[in-house]
């Protein structure tokens, strides 16, 4: 009876089977799909207009083909980030040339966002990642891990990079406080099929602003300390050359133009510095010459710039007036300036040309409550309005083959 | 010896575990992280029948998949959503794999559960700027302590019972807090823990109580019991 007793007892202990993930589980049939989801991700469809909310971790995806019409649908706000309880902050982000792909900048830096007696959340000493989603399906494909302040970022043309820059400005203050041995900081390119980091290359101060050339040999960066570093992706070691954006310009410590975006002409390869400090458009040419003759003088604080399709006009928004400018990038000759709905629209950040005749222009709003994306039309008419998460600070156009 | 060995095959015969039952294993055993320091399962912050009288962290189980999204909106994927607290909570090596057999059989047993409506995501509000909170009514706090507290932290003052030696005692805990945090009121630094967590810079591996499980009044009434001042 004993010996039954413990056989028994034996065979019981058998019905449980291992929790431990690094065993192997039971054989199991399974009757259901395996972890269902819900119908969360809108895919490019026939075309979207992608904004990142640095603010609510979110990206909103509005339907292109409805550009140009009186209302333009959000068809989905969709929430990015690895942490549902921190806001990650997702500055930017950035689309394959095939649209296969998502690529969104978290800088971890979101002031005011979580304070108690452990300090103050954001204050960008954390370091970025980089997401790659799949755009078919939303799901995480991969995460690169970059520095702190992640602020802009671009694909190659050809879509096995994406570079990375850092607007690191507490960096500048601890090499001006001399607990940093520099106030450069880097910009990492990822390779995108494996997602890890290729080369971190030094470039300059808070680079922020990035674009690679038409030709994917180069990369310019704008950087904080007055100048434009340009980054020879075809040679060995990834050797960078530093242009300071004046004859009057400043360092790190004292600058005086701030370069913060930049865009490339898909004409001329010139590249078009947007510089807030002094309130203007500087031009460095292919051959890396800064051209004075074609300086832009717009007043208010300009901020990413983008071309209109056939490159003839290269379109400006400024902050501090809220306006966008067209300037000739052949000449520097500003030809026009057009208002933005003052009460629906502050703070504008971003101009993305959709055709001859509509702008996307992405307004920050007060960083509190929504922003919003106008469509304008270049003669000024308002076209749309719609709001989209806190604090959007990028705008791209998503499409398939 | 015969009639031993048939009871047993018969035994083992009927016990093979299905997708669904070793899945509600795996929701109900801290083992199923791998971590020798992990004291939780799923079943630690998750309800998954009503009248649960725990005030949990967590949402309940039932209904998960008729959910738009979880963590309040910020995960559409529920394996996102149980990977964040595989990983974060349970201190398992990694996000789970949907194709892998324990994370399947975990999911079949949450597909098992009573589904709902279809509906929009539970609310989930985390208090990031925390503000301090008056002690309040001692004998709420009590109630609250229990059904919040207890099941990890253990009775106050001695910890008996508690789930984990990494547990705090409280509310013991607070007397480091002078060296700690200087020149702070220990209800802020107990309301700042309660409301963030692990995160926001804090450490460790407690969950966050948003504003919908415990109310402010239920805070206070928490603070007023443990003594907190």
């Amino acid at each position: 009876m004993k010996r039954l007793a413990f056989v028994v007892l034996l065979a019981l202990g058998a019905c449980r089977p291992s929790s431990d993930p690094s065993l192997p589980a039971p054989s199991l049939t399974f009757s259901t799909p395996t972890w269902p989801e819900p119908a969360w991700w809108p895919g490019a469809g026939n075309g979207r207009l992608v904004l990142s909310n640095s603010r609510d971790d979110t990206l909103s995806v509005l339907d292109a083909t409805k550009v140009g019409q009186a209302t333009l649908p959000e068809v989905a706000r969709v929430p990015v980030g690895l942490n549902p309880v921190e806001i990650e902050a997702p500055h930017h982000a950035a689309i394959a040339p095939d649209g296969s792909a998502l690529y969104v900048n978290l800088s971890e830096y979101a002031p005011g966002t979580g304070t108690g007696p452990h300090g103050a959340h954001g204050t960008g000493t954390i370091d970025g990642k980089v997401l790659k989603l799949d755009g078919a399906t939303g799901h995480l494909l991969g995460t690169t891990r970059v520095d702190r302040n992640s602020g802009d970022l671009e694909v190659s043309p050809d879509g096995t990079l994406v570079a990375v820059t850092h607007y690191d400005l507490l960096r500048i203050q601890e090499a001006q406080a001399g607990t940093a041995p520099s106030p450069d900081a880097r910009v990492v390119l990822i390779d995108t099929a494996s997602m890890t980091q290729r080369a971190a290359v030094m470039v300059c101060a808070a680079p922020h602003g990035v674009r690679f050339s038409k030709d994917g040999k180069r990369l310019y960066v704008a950087c904080y300390s007055d100048e434009v570093a340009v980054v020879q992706l075809d040679a060995k070691d990834f050797p960078v050359t530093r242009i300071k954006v004046a004859a009057n310009a400043g360092t790190a410590f004292e600058a005086r133009q701030t370069p913060y975006a930049l865009s490339v002409s898909p004409l001329t390869g010139d590249v078009f510095i947007s510089c807030p400090r002094s309130g203007d458009v500087r031009v460095l040419t292919a051959a890396l010459t800064i051209d004075d003759g074609r300086r832009t003088l717009l007043g208010g604080l300009p901020q990413l710039s983008g071309f209109s399709p056939d490159g003839t006009t290269l379109w400006v928004p400024t902050q501090g007036d809220d306006r966008v400018h067209a300037v000739d990038p052949l000449t520097g000759t500003r030809t026009a300036s057009l208002n933005v709905p003052r009460d629906r629209c502050r703070n504008v950040h971003q101009v993305l040309a959709l055709s001859s005749t509509l702008l996307a222009v992405v307004c920050e709003g007060d960083h509190v409550a929504p922003g919003s994306l106008v469509v304008l039309g270049t003669d000024g008419t308002v076209k749309s309005v719609t709001d989209v998460g806190t604090f959007p600070d990028y705008i791209g156009l998503w499409r398939t083959p | 010896m015969r009639r031993a060995l048939v009871l047993a095959a018969a035994l083992l015969a009927g016990c093979a575990p299905t997708a669904q039952s070793y899945g509600e294993q795996l929701f109900n055993d801290p083992q199923f992280a791998g971590s020798k320091f992990n004291a939780w399962s799923c079943a630690t912050c998750h309800a998954v029948r009503s009248g649960d009288a725990r005030i949990l962290t967590g949402h309940p189980m039932p209904g998960l998949f008729q959910r738009s999204a979880t963590w309040g909106g910020a995960l559409p994927r529920p394996i996102d959503a149980a990977s964040f607290c595989y990983v974060a909570f349970m201190r398992g090596p990694g996000a789970l794999s949907p194709d892998e057999p324990h994370s399947k059989a975990l999911s079949a047993y949450l597909q098992s559960l009573p589904a709902a409506a279809p509906s929009g995501p539970l609310p989930f509000t985390v208090v990031a700027n925390v503000v301090d909170v008056a002690p309040g009514d001692a004998v709420r706090g009590k109630a609250v302590y229990q059904q919040a507290c207890q099941a990890c932290h253990g009775e106050p003052h001695t910890g008996n019972g508690r789930n984990s030696t990494l547990a705090t005692i409280l509310p013991d805990v607070q007397d480091d807090y002078a060296s700690v945090f200087p020149g702070v009121k220990p209800t802020l630094v107990f309301v700042e823990k309660i409301r963030h967590g692990q995160f926001l810079g804090i450490g460790g591996n407690m969950p966050p109580f948003s504003q919908e499980v415990l109310s402010d009044d239920d805070l206070g009434a928490l603070l007023g019991y443990l003594g907190v001042r």
